[in-house]
């Protein structure tokens, strides 16, 4: 009968499939969605925080939009990686700027430059890992989860702790999520299953082991699973952490330790970027950009809400990417659409200052798309692609508008 | 002409995804979850698109990121692991006896079945791929995929016994 079975299973894998297609235009949205993924929260800790939301500048050709352009705001290239190389992360802390690198023809690799000069100080690679998530902390640490490819699909394998100049490290164990929150110079903070788990490392280049307790008192509310866990970040002095729910499918934040306090439930991840004790969200499609205080409620500024690019910031379809990142008093936002021209590269990218509650929203002339930006004193870094289905290759730095600080 | 990257990429996407996505959609039992997991999949491959396209295999990557992350969603919903009760069954019919309605049920006897072992009969039995290439793309041992495929037709035998004794 198993000859039997397998002929049958073969007809009827055939047949029980045959309805399905591939969503359209996958390939734009694959190229999109990785831009989006990259964009990942970290903290005032670190000066820069990334997210994800969807605009579109179809947008900003409908409406008219209130937003000052900035002057004379001169670009200047101060990294560019070797060739066949991509840009996958950036960051800065301290002197440095930092930059994960994609393989050309060999592994990942997280590089420090001088952020003043541009020059390379050392570069790590890591040959094993098939993902990086390199994160800056306080007291110009550096975090990297090391992710393997198994059995189970993507998994963390180790965490790296390094020294600001990369050239010392302690290595620690695998942990539960590829998302933690580094807290100080040797501890980060994991969302595991259930609340939030301290990870202490050894200072770059020390003997010592890696240890990990539960943080008391960081209870989420319920049972969550592992994996799916999203981020964790400080928010007004306390932890808010992305919960999936019902199996993953819907999304919310809550505050560690306070499950009652939370908000959100969205379909799909919903990323934010914190500056100072606010958290800015994109609240799901066809919602504006919100900001959150630390109980979690809304405190959308009036202006944010009127502005007509912002206020559709979460309009577009999936084809229309775009980034918000917030360092601790400027939220910057990117407007990308694959189906225009970018003729509007003037509305390419905007900033506001976080605290304001009358704006103004300024624009930056920043030619082609903005991938990442990471800030640091009046100074912003940005790696763009000339095209959307580009990869960047280079680090541009701009002074910081004034109007945004 | 010299593809690029990108047009490299797009021409991998075009020609893949549907086998893909169908062998996502045979594991997980659910389209939505299945496109999903491919999109996932897709942009990882996305992402070392450079490498992979140096292989000889960029699918078989894919699909193993895929097939993988398939099984540990199955693995994580409750329907997957829930434990086999006949009463439950949906109706698993004789499949050579009873056609398409034959083949309906076989489906839903198949989806019984733990992801692991749900996984190993597509691999072999859709994508048609060796004990070899079905190790390759678990991740795991010949031997592994082996006693998978083992238990995994004992147990349809033995959901296809129970169903005949029923009716």
């Amino acid at each position: 009968m198993s000859s039997q079975i397998e002929d049958e299973l073969r007809v009827t894998f055939e047949a029980a499939s045959d309805f399905v297609q591939p969503r359209s235009a996958l390939a734009d949205r694959v190229r999109s969605a990785t831009r989006r993924r990259r964009r990942r929260l970290t903290t005032g800790f670190a000066a820069t925080a990334c997210v994800l939301v969807a605009a579109g500048s179809a947008y900003v050709a409908a409406h008219s939009h209130s937003s000052l352009p900035a002057a004379g705001q001169q670009g200047r290239v101060l990294v560019t990686v070797p060739r066949g190389d991509s840009l996958v992360w950036i960051g800065v802390s301290g002197r440095y700027l930092y930059a994960e690198m994609g393989p050309k023809n060999g592994p990942f690799s997280v590089a420090a430059y001088n952020r003043a000069s541009g020059r390379l100080v050392s570069r790590v690679v890591f040959p094993k890992a098939d993902e990086l998530e390199p994160y800056t902390g306080p007291g110009g640490s550096v975090w990297v989860v090391v992710g393997q490819l198994g059995y189970f699909g993507q998994r963390p394998v180790k965490t790296w702790l390094l020294s600001p100049d990369l050239r010392l490290r302690s290595i620690g164990p695998k942990v539960a999520s590829t998302f933690l929150e580094p807290v100080s110079r040797t501890t980060a903070l994991i969302p595991v299953e259930g609340g939030l788990l301290e990870l202490t490392m050894p200072p770059p280049g020390r003997p010592g082991h890696a240890t990990e307790q539960r943080e008391p008192g960081t209870g989420l509310g319920h049972a969550v699973m592992t994996t799916g866990l999203g981020w964790a970040t400080v928010l007004d002095g306390r932890v808010a952490v992305d919960l999936p729910d019902n199996d993953g499918y819907d999304y919310h934040v809550v505050i560690a330790g306070h499950p009652g306090v939370k908000y959100g439930n969205a379909n799909t991840p919903q990323p934010a970027a914190v500056a100072g004790d606010s958290l800015w969200f994109a609240n799901g499609l066809g919602r504006p950009l919100v900001r959150l205080n630390g109980q979690l409620k809304p405190t959308t500024p009036g202006f944010v809400a009127a502005d007509p690019v912002l206020k559709h910031v979460g309009a577009a379809d999936i084809l229309d990417g775009s980034g918000l990142w917030s360092a601790d008093a400027t939220i910057w936002v990117a407007s990308l659409d694959v189906r225009h021209s970018l003729a509007s590269a003037r509305h390419s990218l905007m900033c506001f200052p976080a605290q304001s509650q009358d704006g103004p929203v300024v624009t930056m002339p920043v030619h082609g798309y903005v991938w990442g930006l990471a800030e640091a004193g009046q100074t912003v870094y940005l790696t763009t692609s000339r095209s959307l289905n580009g990869t960047p290759t280079s680090v541009t730095s701009y002074p910081v508008p004034a109007a945004c600080r | 002409m010299r593809l690029t990257d990108d047009e490299d990429f797009s021409a991998f996407v075009d020609a893949s995804s549907r086998r893909l996505l169908r062998s996502a959609y045979l594991i997980t039992g659910d389209v939505a979850e299945a496109e999903d997991l491919l999109q996932t999949a897709l942009e990882k491959a996305y992402r070392r698109w450079r490498s992979i396209r140096r292989t000889d295999m960029p699918e078989a990557y894919v699909r193993r990121m895929l097939v993988t992350t398939a099984i540990d969603v199955g693995r994580r919903r409750r329907f997957a692991s829930s434990p086999l009760d006949a009463e439950s069954l949906p109706g698993c019919l004789d499949p050579a006896i009873e056609g398409v309605a034959g083949r309906s049920a076989l489906l839903a006897c198949v989806r019984e079945l733990p992801p692991s072992q749900r996984a190993v009969l597509v691999l072999r039995y859709f994508d048609d791929l060796t004990e070899a290439e079905t190790a390759r793309a678990l991740g795991c041992t010949v031997g592994t995929v082996k006693s998978q495929h083992s238990r995994a037709m004992a147990r349809l035998r033995e959901l296809v016994e129970n169903d005949r004794t029923m009716a």
